[in-house]
């Protein structure tokens, strides 16, 4: 057959099938990798429920923005992969893991110790009375849906006015850390407005200030412990009260808003 | 012809998408319920003794001035553009900077934290002697170094922009440190070697504390806008070249100890930190400038 | 016959002028042309914008937006636009006291100045002064560039050895600089420096067609690399370019916000008009030059105003101001260009280079753009131009000295302005120096009426003949002084005069003044009067040949009234012979002609050089 065939058109077709293929290459650098998954099921399981699972709905709201003054997060925008792991570790029972750790109390007078011989790491809990129940609910392909439908909603926030002193601390933290303590700046993981960066690192600006400081409480008495490499824990036994306060005020302060575009 | 052409191009597709596809997970292939194997015997009991954490107690440590003080004349407007430079000198060096990182990267928050070659410390021991150079050094010089070096790129001269705020930048930032006094948190810790090194061992401990933000290959993770890196590539190309301070063991091991993984610094014992800076300390990576063409192409490890 | 509407539509897009005029052919020899200016333009302008003290991306950029504005609103058609050494230095000696080099107020600065010297040379175009730089006199603008050309040299020395010294400094501190720098040198810059000089001459001389600037480049950055490969970069520590970062439309504007304008304003508006100013003169210079030798009718103002919108468009491109360039222009028509869309393709090319060139760009050391410099400064100083200003007069030679001293010590900004007065000073002196000569012999014998001839007893003798037709040309400085006259024969002396007044005209003295009689030579002519007056005390008729007059106002009608007067009453008279009835009104106005009466003033008839027969009382 390809005696049949010209030099000419033989040239012809290697260009276009280079062409197509060029093409199909670029499309997949350019776009990114944003998955072709139906957000439909989530869809409806968020906001119907499913026999005895309640909507989402009902305390995430229903677009995902959550609950602001009752403090109860935002799912709109958040990475795919985050979604599903704190479904997870929602769903995991601490006691199966078969390694239980005795939170450290952050207590300032006394020195501060390490497990200095940690060889085992937890995969990760994260306690709620709430979640637990409803987390394990929900089967894997569930967890799955919910992550796809959630990722891809809209969101903007709307920034809270506090006084500057405040705001010039939160800002000094959040992008300075605490150096003579040690403390990294937030913006170094979670990027550099407080958007988040991967599944690893979830958004800070957009969320609730009360629930802000909630979870850093909950790192610090162990409740919440599914990070990995324990960053969050040795970070969040270094913030006070205060810087608690600083921090929630100045994210809660950033104009944000994700998949507007 | 045409059937093996098709196959060809058909097979490259294939690979080229599946690599990608593998690229995209990486730093998320940890599986949480892996547990980490001890360095010499995997140990599967529960972790009991208590050690005391070298705390960085802040009492200890000089304390530079707040961002927001800087002041509103001409000289805070250098102040400003220096702070720029260290912390996005991607953007505000584009000129001299040929990597992928910012003073930042090492010289971690701004230049503030101790155990991590804070600036405050550093601007008052200037000029001194270097041994490295083997000779008085002043402070533009070294800031000349540190492009040369660590950030593989070309030196700005004294009469530049550049050079002015960073200098101006250092000065405020130190505002009060005693002058020629070694204070404490200066560079890094002392670590001690207790056995020969390994970089096995060491890849151990890369895969299991770094690889997460560092990724499997070195190469760091890069902003969600594309441009310079969210988590610094620590070999490749657009890493230190083998001329930087980084690149002897000792200084890097030193640096892991009290720093790294970040926020966790002196989680490390001094032995994994060497092992791991031995590992390192073997990947690729640009050559140095000191090296003459000869020199490097027959002696590429040799460290001086 | 252009109707004015015509014209008007002309005026504000006089690229209508030649865009009709293209075809394959033209188009074609454009292309080649532009090609070639684009590739020769990209080294100069980097290094340009180093003189000029800014970041190498503004040579860049001051290379493609001024060069299209001038292009498309210029009035010559091969004259390129784009930064020059002149007015880079100005630049960099005019901004120096008030910001440090290349930082972001020295940028912002120099796109004030821009702005600032744009609206002064539109003003320029629109008040229709473009003529009055046809008087910039020729010795001042070489001596400038003579002076630009040294400045350079003295400056980049410094760079070329590798060395950081001061910039803008007075070339009395400079140059012991250089002495005490040597020891500190750079000696691999100094190698790649030389060997950039080195290969750009021997281009020059050897092949003069080829890009002579690119090639020096290129080996100089060679032998840098062989250097680096051989030594290490650590050893060889050559100071680099350091990457560009260049943006598609670089949008500025000029601040003029009291906070960052106020302190520099004082400096830096003579700085607008001394670069407006030097930038017209040179692009006049050079439409001119370009137009000698394409036969193009060149229209001043329309130049200035392509000038002049140029840098109003680039100010607001980040560009700093610009001008047409002698050798850019000069290769573009060298290399055939027809129309300025040579300079358009040459923009074109310069950019898509730019894309390719600027990793490349990144690694040129900076001795190698010094020597760059070197060669295009030692190309400003050009022998033969001195050489003719030398040797054209005594004058010419006290300007160009007086000026270059003033370039290379005083600074670019106050030898403009010592070169503009002394431009107007010589302009003046020729104008107002009417040629006074004292008739005698038989030159003299035309202009004496018949009825006023005294028959000679005097033949004709050679000594007689020998002092004919004497030119006393009196300029009353000298005459003041004393001084002896090096260009005429004989010196002027009274007794001499005597000599040759008692040949046969006692009782008649012939003058011919020729020129303009005006206030500015009035002073000359009062003086010959007096130097007359203690030769024949006035009791000898005057006769004034006057037919070479070509200007005559109030104030000289006044002197020759005075002198009239003054005779008359020792009896002498006064005549006037005219050329024709063009100044008679100012005779009237000024009285003149009832002082002098009617009958003694002639008219000579024709053109034809005249005999005793044809002379005839005209009125």
């Amino acid at each position: 057959m390809t005696r049949h065939l010209s030099l000419r058109n033989k040239a012809t077709m290697g260009i276009i099938l280079t062409g197509i293929i060029a093409s199909l290459i670029i499309y997949d650098i350019s776009t990114p990798s944003k998955s072709m998954v139906d957000p439909e099921p989530g869809r409806l399981l968020a906001q119907n429920g499913r026999g005895v699972i309640p909507k989402c709905s009902a305390c995430h709201g229903v677009n995902g923005e959550g609950d602001f003054k009752n403090g109860i997060p935002r799912l709109a925008g958040l990475d795919i992969g985050y979604i599903e792991k704190q479904l997870e570790d929602f769903a995991r029972d601490p006691l199966q893991t078969r390694a239980y750790l005795e939170p450290i109390a952050k207590d300032y007078t006394k020195t501060p110790r390490t497990y200095g011989d940690l060889t085992v790491f937890t995969p990760g809990t994260r306690t709620h009375t709430l979640m637990n129940k409803l987390a394990k609910l929900l089967t894997r392909q569930d967890r799955q849906n919910l992550a796809v439908y959630y990722s891809q909603l809209k969101f903007v926030a709307q920034p809270i006015g506090h006084d500057f002193e405040t705001l010039e601390r939160g800002e000094d933290l959040a992008l300075r850390g605490k150096p003579e303590y040690g403390l990294p700046a937030c913006i170094s993981c979670h990027g550099p407005k407080g958007e988040g960066y991967g599944a690893l690192f979830p958004s800070l600006a957009g969320q609730p200030a009360s629930y802000i400081k909630k979870q850093i409480t909950d790192w610090q008495i162990g409740k919440r412990d599914n990070d990995n490499l324990a960053l969050m824990r040795n970070i969040a036994n270094q913030l006070t009260d205060g810087d608690k306060e600083h921090i929630a005020a100045y994210y809660s302060n950033q104009t944000y808003s994700v998949n507007t575009d | 012809m045409r059937f093996i052409y098709t196959s060809i191009w058909l097979i490259l597709l294939i690979l080229f998408i599946a690599g990608k596809n593998q690229a995209d997970t990486i730093g998320q292939s940890l599986d949480p319920l892996e547990v980490r194997p001890s360095l010499v015997t995997p140990r599967l009991s529960l972790p009991t003794k208590l050690t005391q954490v070298h705390v960085i107690s802040p009492g200890e440590y000089f304390v530079p001035p707040m961002v927001a003080n800087i002041p509103d004349d001409k000289f805070g407007d250098m102040v400003r553009l220096g702070r720029n430079i260290f912390v996005n000198t991607q953007k505000y060096a584009s000129r001299y900077v040929r990597n992928g990182l910012n003073c930042s990267s090492c010289h971690l928050q701004e230049g503030r934290k101790p155990h991590a070659g804070p600036i405050w410390a550093a601007y008052g021991m200037y000029p001194m002697y270097r041994q490295k150079k083997r000779t008085v050094v002043t402070y533009q010089e070294r800031i000349q170094d540190c492009f040369i070096y660590s950030l593989d790129g070309i030196a700005p001269t004294l009469d530049t922009p550049e050079m002015k705020a960073l200098v101006s930048y250092s000065k405020w930032l130190s505002k009060g440190a005693p002058v020629g006094v070694a204070l404490p948190g200066r560079g890094y810790p002392h670590v001690k070697r207790s056995q020969d090194l390994d970089p096995k061992r060491g890849k151990i401990v890369y895969e299991t504390r770094c690889m997460m933000c560092h990724s499997k290959n070195g190469q760091g993770q890069k902003n969600t806008n594309g441009k310079g890196y969210m988590f610094p590539p620590v070999w490749g190309n657009d890493s230190y070249n083998k001329g930087a301070g980084m690149q002897r063991i000792e200084t890097l091991a030193q640096f892991v100890k009290g720093n790294m993984p970040l926020g966790a610094g002196f989680t490390l014992s001094d032995q994994e930190a060497l092992d791991v800076a031995m590992y390192i300390w073997l990947q690729d990576r640009p050559k140095s400038p000191k090296m003459t063409f000869i020199m490097d192409f027959f002696y590429p490890n040799m460290q001086h | 016959m252009i109707n004015s509407k015509q014209q008007w539509y002309f005026y504000l897009f006089p690229f209508l002028h030649w865009l009709p005029m293209l075809n394959r052919h033209t188009v074609k020899s454009d292309v080649i042309a532009g090609i070639t200016a684009g590739v020769l333009i990209l080294p100069q302008s980097i290094a340009l914008a180093a003189l000029a003290g800014m970041p190498p991306e503004y040579g860049l950029y001051t290379s493609i937006f001024p060069v299209i504005f001038a292009a498309l609103f210029g009035s010559s058609w091969h004259a390129m636009s784009g930064p020059n050494t002149a007015i880079c230095i100005l630049i960099a000696f005019s901004i120096a006291p008030y910001a440090s080099v290349a930082s972001p107020e020295w940028i912002q600065y120099a796109i004030t100045l821009a702005f600032m010297a744009a609206i002064i040379q539109i003003s320029f175009s629109l008040l229709r002064l473009g003529i009055i730089f046809n008087y910039f006199s020729q010795a001042v603008m070489i001596a400038l560039i003579t002076g630009v050309g040294v400045i350079i040299i003295i400056s980049q020395l410094g760079h070329f050895m590798g060395v950081l010294m001061n910039t803008a400094e007075p070339m009395e501190n400079a140059l012991p600089q250089v002495a005490y720098a040597l020891t500190r040198a750079n000696w691999f810059a100094v190698t790649a420096g030389v060997a950039t000089v080195l290969t750009g001459f021997l281009i020059k001389r050897y092949r003069p067609k080829w890009p002579f600037l690119i090639i020096a480049v290129i080996s100089g950055m060679l032998v840098a690399k062989c250097l680096e490969l051989v030594f290490s970069p650590a050893v060889v520590q050559l100071d680099k370019l350091g990457m560009m970062s260049l943006s598609g439309l670089p949008l500025s504007a000029p601040d003029f916000s009291p906070e960052n304008y106020a302190e520099a304003a004082q400096g830096l508006l003579p700085a607008a008009f001394f670069v407006a100013f030097l930038g017209l003169i040179q692009a006049s210079v050079i439409a001119r030059a370009m137009a000698e030798k394409s036969g193009q009718h060149i229209d001043v103002n329309q130049e200035a105003l392509g000038q002049g919108i140029a840098n109003l468009a680039g100010s607001f491109l980040s560009c700093f101001p610009s001008c047409s360039s002698f050798n850019r222009s000069a290769s573009n028509y060298e290399a055939g260009a027809y129309t300025p869309l040579s300079a358009l393709i040459s923009v074109l090319t310069l950019i898509v280079i730019i894309i390719f060139a600027t990793p490349v760009i990144a690694h040129m050391p900076i001795a190698v753009m010094s020597g760059v410099l070197l060669l295009v400064g030692a190309g400003l100083i050009k022998k033969n131009d001195i050489i003719k200003v030398f040797r054209e007069n005594k004058e010419t030679r006290l300007i160009f000295l007086l000026t270059f001293v003033a370039t290379v010590y005083g600074g670019l900004d106050h030898a403009v302005f010592l070169g503009i007065i002394l431009s107007i000073v010589s302009y003046l002196r020729i104008v107002s120096k009417p040629k006074i000569e004292l008739l005698q012999g038989q030159a003299a014998k035309q202009y004496v009426p018949q009825f006023t001839f005294q028959p000679t007893d005097n033949p004709m003798t050679t000594e007689n003949m020998k002092k004919e037709t004497h030119q006393t040309e009196i300029p009353y400085l000298i005459k003041n002084l004393m001084l002896p006259i090096e260009e005429n024969n004989s010196s002027f002396n009274e007794s001499k005069i005597n000599i040759e007044i008692q040949n046969p005209f006692d009782h008649v003295t012939v003058l011919q003044i020729s020129g303009s009689l005006f206030f500015g030579s009035a002073h000359q002519i009062e003086q010959t009067f007096t130097n007359l007056n203690k030769q024949d005390s006035r009791k000898s008729d005057l006769i004034i040949s006057a037919e070479n007059i070509q200007y005559l106002d109030i104030t000289g009608a006044e002197i020759l009234k005075r002198e009239t007067e003054k005779r008359k009453i020792n009896g002498a008279q006064v005549s006037i012979w005219l050329r024709n009835h063009s100044l008679d009104k100012v005779l009237v106005s000024s009285g003149l002609l009832n002082v002098i009466g009617k009958d003694n003033i002639y008219y000579i008839p024709t053109q034809l050089p005249l005999s005793q027969t044809q002379l005839s009382k005209q009125h």
